[in-house]
């Protein structure tokens, strides 16, 4: 697929055959490298196929092969004028996002009773496949029609965790009886875990500050211990992607769509199916949101137990709660004019600028927390959102990938991953030692480079430095 | 037959090729190559049966139903399959497989969260037929 360089982190797609607008990859010269060798580039072009999309297919600079959308894709399509909604624009795992919370202890207070918190959070953070939850089964209906703000009532987490949340922790619009049966059982028993594959739960120190103002505003200093939690809607979550991508298919052909790859299904957002799956996503969002803040109670929970501390004294305070599988109903000016726009972020996250009105008060002159883990043996990235995004407020959502689950495998045993990070100083306490092979930290791109493209392309501006010291992982 | 599919490398998922004299064999070889990805299935005795049925439009839709099925009786039940017997007829099938509990059975690759229709292929090849199919892990 042909590329042209436009500026010093921007490449072009140029119009070619059923594309409907360019594609746009914001990357430097060193991570438009692995982007050229798979097929990222192409699922770029294939998404500016959607009907209605509007400015261009963008791709974040973390770009990699994914399935339909690329991984760190980004495409808007205008509602009112034939713009469509595809889940594969979501993806299966619908709100995958990331939670971080600050605190007021250090990193020498974890290197003191640090076999003691990861003992705890062990213990008590349910992970790997199939059933497991820290909630009760019968908190799921409650959870799916009211997201966070259910598990708040069954007695999770604080009210202001709901305010450092993304949509405040419940998805508006939620159609819960759009939710299948079977995916309320697969996802039933899950309520509070995290899954496998990149989930995790990371310990974290404050490395470096970029934004002072910035990161005095998220709760952030240096020197002091952070934690991160990835996942998702588990299994309701992948169920509801599947069972809406059958009815996609038919449906698409009544509406008289094509498209080069059918994980691209899609129909007009306004169309009664388009808005079933938003229904039916939202609901989806809403275990999700609810997930990861019961895992958060657990978190500060576990914190204290290990260190016999009331959780109120750890400050274990939520910075933010980001979603980056998820498709929302934004409005954004295209050539001037404020459009009603259908925002598809498949492994990106959403990046309001400063004064946004749906920021949090205290955060609306700073602009959104964006939160971007890396591997666990590097380090993850607090930015934030910016005036002037070029690509609908959205930024990247992780390192991303350099090399397939295979090739990782082949190059070390999670033994040697293991004992590497050990060596490192970064306590691990996996789910199943054969599967760190696969997370293993080569097999990630350079998340500081990843950083600092965001901030030069304009994207998002960086704010700290986080580096992992302990890991729990699925 | 002891070589039952081949990997296809993927930047962030796993996807496997494989084939069958027939439809049904492709498609039980395509169940067994699903679950050998997430776990060591010569350890997993075939115990648990279950039968199900599967109808479709087309070739790569009843595929992706029969493993969507097996994905979510395994998530719901805590069971790992080992064994399958695909009847096929005319876009129907039964489906018989067996297996046993995944409670304390270490994973050797990441759960597998859905099929895709990513570069999905199910069709014939010669006297066979030829499965590609893309997971999300």
């Amino acid at each position: 697929m042909e590329l042209e360089r436009t500026s010093d982190y921007a490449w072009t797609v140029p119009r070619s055959g059923g594309m409907r607008v360019p594609g746009v990859v914001f990357a430097s010269e060193s991570l438009i490298v692995k982007a050229r060798e798979d097929r990222a580039v192409d699922q770029v072009a294939n998404v500016a196929h959607l009907p209605g999309i509007v400015g261009a297919s963008y791709a974040m600079p973390d770009i990699h092969w994914g399935y339909g959308f690329p991984i760190g894709g980004v495409a808007a399509t205008d509602v009112d004028d034939g713009g469509v909604i595809s889940p594969g624009g979501v993806g299966f795992d619908i709100c995958c996002g990331v939670r971080l919370l600050s605190s007021h202890l250090t990193g020498a207070d974890f290197a003191k009773h640090a076999h003691r918190i990861m003992a705890e959070l062990d213990a008590r953070i349910p992970r790997g496949a199939g059933k497991g939850g820290i909630a009760l089964r019968g908190l799921l209906d409650g959870v799916l029609e009211h997201g966070a703000r259910a598990a708040l009532d069954a007695g999770y987490g604080t009210e202001r965790d709901l305010e450092r949340c993304e949509e405040r922790g419940t998805s508006a619009g939620g159609r819960p009886d759009l939710v299948s049966p079977e995916a309320r059982q697969r996802g039933g028993g899950q309520l509070g875990s995290l899954g496998a594959g990149n989930h995790f739960l990371e310990v974290q120190v404050v490395d470096r500050i970029f934004d002072a103002g910035a990161a005095e505003a998220f709760g952030l200093r240096p020197g002091t211990l952070t934690v991160m939690i990835h996942c998702g809607s588990r299994g309701l979550g992948h169920q509801t992607c599947q069972d809406q991508l059958k009815l996609m298919g038919p449906a698409m052909a009544r509406h008289g769509i094509t498209v080069p790859d059918r994980q691209l299904a899609c129909v007009p957002t306004v169309s009664r199916e388009g808005q079933a799956y938003l229904g039916a996503m939202a609901t989806a969002a809403n275990f999700a949101w609810a997930n990861r803040h019961i895992l958060a109670h657990e978190t500060r929970e576990a914190f204290s137990a290990a260190l016999r501390t009331a959780p109120a004294d750890l400050g274990l305070g939520l910075v933010f709660d980001v979603a980056h599988n998820l498709a929302k109903l934004e409005t954004h000016l295209v050539a001037g004019q404020p459009r009603n726009l259908c925002v598809h972020r498949k492994g990106a996250t959403r990046a309001f600028g400063p004064g946004h009105a749906d920021l949090p008060d205290d955060l609306r002159a700073v602009g959104q927390p964006v939160l971007v883990p890396g591997s666990m043996g590097t380090a993850s990235w607090v930015l934030r959102g910016v005036a002037g995004n070029p690509a609908f407020a959205s930024a990247a959502h992780g390192a991303g990938r350099l090399m397939s689950r295979s090739a990782a495998k082949r190059r070390a045993s999670g033994r040697d991953v293991r004992r590497d990070l050990e060596t490192a100083g970064i306590a691990i306490r996996p789910g199943s030692v054969r599967l760190l092979a696969e997370e293993a930290p080569y097999a990630y791109k350079d998340v500081d480079e990843v950083a600092r493209v965001c901030e030069a392309a304009g994207l998002a501006a960086r704010v700290a430095r986080l580096r992992p010291i302990g890991v729990v992982k699925g | 037959m002891t070589h039952r599919y081949d990997i296809v490398e993927h930047t962030a998922d796993t996807g496997i090729e494989t084939r069958g004299n027939t439809l049904a064999e492709a498609i039980g070889n395509a169940a067994f190559a699903m679950f050998d990805l997430m776990y060591d299935l010569s350890l997993v005795p075939a115990a648990m049966p279950v039968t199900f049925e599967s109808t479709a439009d087309s070739p790569p839709d009843l595929l992706v139903d029969v493993l969507g099925e097996l994905l979510l009786r395994s998530e719901t039940d805590d069971v790992v399959f080992s064994e399958f017997r695909v009847h096929e007829a005319g876009m129907c099938t039964t489906v018989e497989a067996a297996g046993a509990t995944a409670i304390g059975r270490e994973l050797q690759g990441p759960p597998i969260k859905a099929v895709t229709y990513h570069r999905l292929r199910c069709e014939p090849a010669g006297d066979d037929w030829e499965i590609q199919v893309i997971f999300d892990v």
